[in-house]
């Protein structure tokens, strides 16, 4: 399966590529004010407002450096009642993407109530990397239900 | 992050200049190497431009342009003035211009002989014969010779090769953009012509596989 590779801050993380729908260079993002700090801003997205979560501030607590490798990660969502909706992601040097097995993914029994996206490992040769599961990803976002209403009314 | 060592400079990207780099008798060539990767990645590590995200930004707000669905592949050739073309998958092969060896005792004109191809004997059919296409008058010095081929056409089992003055390849285009056929042409080209699509300024003439092939096996019994 496809994986794709990027880092937050000097630490690699991966996600699977099955909901990837494209990954976007950095643009300029619309501030939404009062909103959580890992909001980074609205995208506008081909006509769809999409909002853009910035990966390493919310699991780091640090904004993305603003680089030429820092880009945007496009994800297919669908909502329990069949409506589709697109999430941004951004992260930094999202320039790689490897092919590995369904078995190199591992679970270390671990359940972050804070993050439960967390959980996984992907293991390689000499090291562990991070696997930001992207199925969990929304749970932690209570914004989320307006924002999927907005985009569906164009 | 900054990697100031650009070894692949001083050594040569193929270690054709000695010293030679140790790791490239295990990777080859620099691009297999983590060191030249890296430093390429790092070109990308550079700060963020303000106006290469406004670029992008306004790239992004448009939508994608639909992408012409159902669009068919065919090949594009010449045979005296006429531009022609057949369905891509009917194409087994271009080859060369061979010699092509005549049958004694056949007096159609539309058989031309047998060519070798790979081996295999291979009927060779001119289309201009069959279509009733004049000769264009060559001009001296033209490089006319230099474009002929050969097309090996494979219809319902059976190959046809066609000599042509000129191939162009593939062309894609969508089916919906098919003109009909003037009913002033007074060519036979045009029985054969299934419509006209237009291609670099010139209006090339899709040809009728079905028709064409019927009346080249009638025409040779």
């Amino acid at each position: 399966m496809l994986v794709l590779l990027f880092y937050l801050g000097n630490i690699m993380y991966t996600m699977k590529c099955d909901r990837v729908r494209e990954v976007a260079p950095m643009v300029p993002l619309k501030e939404v004010p009062h909103a959580p700090e890992y909001v980074a801003g609205l995208f506008n997205y081909r006509g769809v407002i999409v909002p853009v979560i910035d990966l390493r501030c919310l699991i780091q607590g640090k904004p993305c450096e603003m680089r030429m490798s820092t880009r945007i990660i496009l994800v297919d969502y669908v909502k329990e009642d069949n409506t589709p909706y697109i999430l941004g992601l951004m992260a930094e040097r999202v320039t790689e993407t490897a092919r590995r097995d369904e078995s190199a993914f591992v679970s270390p029994g671990l359940k972050l109530a804070e993050a439960p996206y967390l959980g996984g490992l992907m293991m390689e040769e000499k090291e562990m990397i991070q696997y930001v599961d992207l199925d969990l990803l929304p749970e932690s976002f209570q914004f989320l239900p307006e924002l999927v209403n907005a985009q569906n009314e164009k | 992050m900054e990697n100031k060592d650009r070894c692949w400079k001083r050594i040569g990207v193929w270690g054709n200049e000695l010293p030679r780099c140790p790791k490239l008798a295990e990777v080859i060539h620099c691009r297999n190497c983590q060191v030249f990767t890296q430093a390429g990645r790092n070109l990308l590590e550079r700060p963020l431009p303000e106006a290469y995200k406004d670029e992008w930004g306004t790239i992004l707000v448009k939508k994608k342009g639909k992408e012409p669905v159902g669009a068919i592949a065919v090949v594009v050739f010449r045979i005296a003035s006429e531009w022609m073309a057949l369905p891509a998958g009917l194409f087994a092969e271009i080859i060369e211009d061979v010699s092509i060896h005549t049958l004694p005792h056949r007096k159609t004109p539309v058989l031309l002989g047998l060519v070798n191809v790979h081996g295999e004997i291979q009927l060779c059919v001119s289309l201009k014969h069959l279509m009733n296409l004049e000769d264009v008058i060559v001009k001296k010095g033209a490089p006319e010779k230099e474009k002929k081929r050969l097309m090996v056409v494979s219809k319902d089992g059976e190959q046809w090769v066609f000599p042509v003055h000129e191939i162009h390849g593939i062309h894609h285009f969508n089916p919906g953009l098919l003109q009909n056929v003037p009913v002033t042409i007074a060519k036979s080209k045009s029985t054969f012509t299934e419509g006209i699509f237009k291609w670099n300024a010139k209006h090339v003439a899709l040809l009728d596989d079905e028709l064409l092939f019927y009346t080249l096996k009638r025409s040779l019994q």
